[in-house]
């Protein structure tokens, strides 16, 4: 089980667009090039997006950005079912030379509304996806325009400003990453921190503000959440004793072990493993989860179909 | 300089024999062809409401001309920001607004001179782009066009550019004469003013320009008390070709500027220009009626024909030598000029606990601009004196080329709430907002009913201050922060009362050309000095300003305009005129006046005793206290631009010409000068706190 959490969007380079109906798990802090944009179809979710903490319900829809860090948990209470469309900024003529990254405001639990209204946006993700589970051999084609368009609508009626970087602050992100990748595989390090700090030969306070600067969270969040995962996945995967895996893991006493993973979960180590919650995903990339393809056809054409929601009357037209 | 004055005159009457040489060979019908544009009205006209796949004067327009004869045409180039023909080779400079505030003819003849190379490459042999309209009010559409409120800044300014111009072989054309201030009613509106405006305060920078040698004058749409402007026997026979000794031609503004052919060619109006309508056939039924002598024609062809000669050779010269140096156009060194104007006159007006320039956490880390116009290429209006670039380099564009290390963050400032969040979490808020080509410029006007896809420019009728869309930007920044910095875009002068308390600093950049992000790059970053004046005051109520009504067809010109006009009420401005901050500072001390021979001259020790290099502009203020009539307690006389290295100090001279300093006396109709006490003033800005007073005995010369 690989605990990158730089994820590499497999996109189909035709359509620069990537589309799937996903029941969330979990995924821990990650980040990638293509803007996601991710609809609740079903349930409820918790995304993380930095260190702000969003709760989606069935209806909402949220972008992130490209290259922002975020994380993306299920609720143990009840099923979901999401929606993910994901962009290549390519797309959006955006080209990796020019350092030039559009960030758009799309939440809608948040105040900042576009001026068509969310589910504008989220019923055309539907439909997009929607189009794509035909098999039409041309469908490629359709999604490319259709996601066109949608970049079209976000230009038009979503917040967005447009960031600049130059050479000292592009560096400053791609330390970051090295950084993280250091802690990946490091993690079992108790004194990881002094560590990654000797390695790449910067004070702490230099990590702190860089890793802060370029994704938003302290080196020792992003740690915790590492280890997190990792016990997690140890858990959920493995029958190895508590000792083993927080020796593992790196969190030096059971004491903070314990501490740590309540404070996330809610539970304490042995009741996340009791609770049955082990299951085998080693086929599913961080807990995104194929669901049977009826299902979510049924919800979409659902969506699509309703002629006197509200959706209809906020659609807008240019 | 007089003798120059004298040496242009001569050089255009050494042609008077050759163009009647030319003329001899002509008939009557051919001569009356030489008084007139020879484009059809439907060409212009549809490039004007962009009708068409050329814009327009992408080439220039011609005018007379007589091949037999040897007689070359007019070739019309327009512009006041540059040259107007061709696409994406001609130099876009800063407007005249921002180049007034530059105070410094020096390099504005350079960039008259640049201007007259990218004419000759273009093909053509005028250049229409001396405006020196005193705008009457600030909200006059077209201010961008002229060099500020100050007569005497704008002859300086319009005379150096009719020098940079001639220089180089190029007709320098004087424009709109005269009383053109008011945009959206010029067609229509007639303007009264008292003899003193008149010939002292509408009428002396034109002069100006023509004593500097100007060849061509153009004539105004509007009327002057109660006659057309450009039919207008006082003004262009009087005045200007009799007072004035004006040797060279007058041509009609475009299109509509006559509607009388018989009453045109009598006053003076020498060439119907670019088409012909009411002289060509027109003119020569008049002639065979009897209307029209032929001695009238026959003035008029030979002022243009004398014109056209002197400079054709002055052109052949120049070109001659052009080939023995291989020196072409040379657009790049251009464009640097129109940089250097940009860093001279952007002006910066408020500078608080010295925010700028920016350095440290503020110049490296995360920068907020907001405001659509930091990302649009911000040069001017769209009317005829558009200018078609190879590059405009936008506000963002520059401010990302002066910072190093920072993250720039740009939103267009449509959403408040999100504004103010950026602006929250931002170590330095940059707040870009003004007017562009919508808001003002020349107004176009529609004769086919299509006035929604025209509607732009025009004069500012609503008011001077910030559209509500920027002022509510800045009030919602201003309430989770109070050291914003505000740079303001626009041709006139922009309210700032109602906000100015609440941002740390203000640049004004008017429009500043192509270049003109780069300039603001540089100087909020501190690789340049500001060092522009304002060329207008900035009162603190709308109600400090002249009164006028935009849609009046009749409209009196007060004497009293700008800062005299606030002098005289006693009003207190918010920033006066010729005010403008630097990054050093500067002293005045020791000042001394005299008179010498028909002058007076000031002078004063200027000392840079901050911590850069930087210039400073000497500012020359005279009043005559005891005057017989009311004057302006002080008016700009003389300026001077000075170049001082950190801790440097150099006197500087100036002086002001002792005919200058009378008054228009209204029942000899001529300049009276009176033999009293005079207030000399020094400083930098025309506020009393920033000025040195000295009284002066003015005594006649023997």
């Amino acid at each position: 089980m690989s605990y990158s959490i730089y994820e590499n969007v497999n996109n189909n380079t035709l359509s620069m667009v990537n589309v799937f109906v996903v029941p969330i798990e979990s995924s821990t802090f990650h980040w990638h090039e293509e803007y996601e944009m991710i609809g609740v179809l079903k349930g409820s979710i918790l995304v993380r997006v930095q260190s702000e903490v969003i709760h989606l319900h069935e209806g909402d829809v949220i972008l992130v950005n490209s290259n922002i860090i975020h994380a993306i948990q299920g609720r143990e209470s009840e099923e979901n079912l999401c929606m993910f469309l994901q962009i290549n900024p390519k797309l959006m003529d955006l080209q990796e030379e020019d350092k030039t990254e559009l960030r758009f405001y799309l939440d809608s639990t948040s105040d900042e509304k576009p001026t068509c209204g969310y589910s504008y946006f989220f019923r055309k993700m539907a439909l997009i996806i929607f189009n794509t589970m035909s098999d039409d051999k041309h469908a490629v084609f359709r999604v490319r325009a259709d996601a066109c368009g949608l970049i079209a609508d976000l230009f038009d009626y979503v917040v967005y400003d447009v960031r600049f970087r130059d050479a000292t602050v592009q560096n400053n992100r791609e330390l970051t990453i090295s950084i993280i990748s250091y802690f990946e595989t490091h993690l079992a390090e108790e004194k990881i921190m002094e560590l990654v700090c000797h390695e790449f030969g910067i004070s702490r306070k230099t990590l702190d503000r860089n890793v802060k600067m370029t994704i938003g969270i302290s080196g020792k969040e992003i740690v915790d959440s590492l280890r997190l995962e990792k016990a997690k996945q140890m858990l959920k995967t493995t029958n190895k004793n508590m000792n083993y895996i927080l020796d593992c893991c790196g969190f030096g006493s059971e004491k903070s072990f314990y501490r740590i993973f309540r404070q996330e979960t809610g539970l304490t180590p042995k009741e996340f493993r009791e609770k049955g919650l082990i299951m085998h995903k080693n086929d599913v990339l961080k807990g995104y989860l194929h669901v049977r393809t009826t299902e979510a056809k049924e919800i979409l054409r659902k969506i699509l179909c309703d002629e006197n929601s509200e959706n209809k009357e906020k659609e807008c037209n240019t | 300089m007089r003798k120059k004055q004298c040496n242009k005159i001569l050089v255009r009457d050494s042609y008077t024999e050759e163009a009647k040489r030319c003329l001899s060979k002509l008939n009557i019908s051919e001569k009356i062809e030489l008084l007139s544009g020879k484009m059809s009205l439907e060409e212009v006209r549809d490039a004007i409401q962009n009708r068409r796949k050329t814009h327009y004067n992408e080439f220039p327009y011609r005018g007379g001309g007589c091949e037999k004869a040897g007689i070359p045409p007019v070739l019309f180039v327009d512009g006041t920001r540059g040259v107007v023909c061709g696409s994406g080779k001609a130099t876009c400079f800063p407007v005249s607004v921002l180049r007034g505030a530059t105070f410094d003819p020096i390099l504005e003849r350079k960039i008259g001179e640049a201007i007259a190379e990218e004419v000759k490459a273009a093909g053509g042999n005028l250049f229409a782009g001396i405006c020196v309209n005193l705008p009457y009010h600030p909200g006059w559409g077209r201010s961008q066009e002229s060099y500020g409120e100050d007569t005497f800044l704008l002859g300086e300014m319009g005379a150096a550019l009719t020098e940079g111009i001639q220089e180089k072989g190029i007709i320098a054309c004087v424009k709109h004469f005269a009383f053109n201030s008011m945009e959206n009613a010029r067609f229509d509106v007639s303007i009264s003013a008292s003899k003193r405006a008149e010939r002292e305060v509408f009428l002396p920078q034109f002069k100006r320009c023509i004593d500097a040698g100007a060849g061509a004058v153009m004539s105004s749409y509007n009327q002057y008390q109660g006659s057309m402007c450009g039919q207008n026997d006082y003004l262009l026979r009087k005045v200007l070709k009799e007072e004035w000794k004006f040797d060279g031609f007058v041509m009609t503004d475009f299109n509509w500027g006559i509607k009388d052919t018989v009453l045109a060619i009598h006053a003076g109006q020498d060439l119907e220009m670019p088409n012909t309508n009411f002289y060509g056939d027109n003119l020569r039924k008049a002639f065979e009626n009897g209307e029209v002598e032929e001695k009238v024609i026959e003035e008029a062809a030979l002022r243009i024909v004398r014109t056209v000669l002197s400079t054709q050779s002055k052109l052949q010269d120049s070109i001659q030598k052009n080939i023995q140096k291989k020196d072409s156009c040379n657009y790049k060194e251009h464009q640097k000029l129109a940089l250097e104007c940009a860093r001279e006159g952007i002006t910066m007006v408020k500078n608080e606990n010295q925010i700028l320039p920016l350095k440290g956490k503020r110049a490296q880390g995360n920068i907020v601009i907001l405001g659509r116009l930091a990302d649009q290429e911000v040069t001017g209006d769209k009317g005829s004196s558009q200018v078609y670039p190879p590059y405009v380099t936008t506000i963002l564009k520059g401010i990302q080329k002066a910072a190093t290390g920072a993250e720039i963050i740009y939103y267009n400032g449509d959403s408040l709430s999100h504004s103010k969040r950026l602006a929250k979490e931002a170590d330095t808020v940059i707040v870009v907002v003004g007017n562009d080509f919508h808001d003002e410029g020349e107004y176009v006007k529609s004769d086919d009913g299509m006035e929604a896809v025209m509607h732009m420019g025009g004069d500012r009728q609503e008011g001077v201050g910030l559209k509500e869309r920027d002022r509510n930007l800045i009030m919602e920044i201003t309430s989770v922060r109070k050291d914003a910095i505000v740079v303001l875009l626009g041709g006139g002068m922009i309210m700032m009362q109602e906000w100015i308390s609440e941002v740390a600093a203000v640049l004004l950049s008017y429009y500043p050309g192509m270049e003109g992000g780069t300039a603001i790059g540089e100087i909020l970053f501190g690789k340049v000095n500001p060092s522009g004046k304002l060329p207008f005051v900035v009162p603190k109520r709308e109600t400090d300003l002249p009164k006028i009504d935009w849609k009046a067809k009749e409209q009196v010109y007060e004497y009293y305009r700008g800062y005299t006009l606030l002098q005289k009420k006693g009003v207190e401005p918010l920033f006066p005129f010729g005010y403008g901050l630097s990054y050093t500072t500067f002293t005045m001390y020791d000042m001394k006046v005299w008179q010498e021979q028909e002058s007076i001259y000031a002078s004063i020790q200027v000392n840079n005793n901050g911590k850069r290099e930087g210039d400073e502009i000497v500012q020359m203020y005279v009043g005559v206290p005891n005057s017989t009539v009311e004057r302006p307690e002080r008016i700009l006389k003389a300026f001077q631009r000075v170049h001082l290295k950190k801790g440097e100090s150099k006197r500087v001279v100036l002086s002001c010409r002792i005919e200058d300093m009378g008054f228009y006396d209204e029942e000899k109709g001529t300049v009276r000068i009176e033999y009293t006490t005079y207030a000399v003033y020094l400083g930098n800005s025309s506020d009393l706190n920033d000025l040195q007073k000295y009284s002066f005995l003015l005594s006649a010369i023997m």
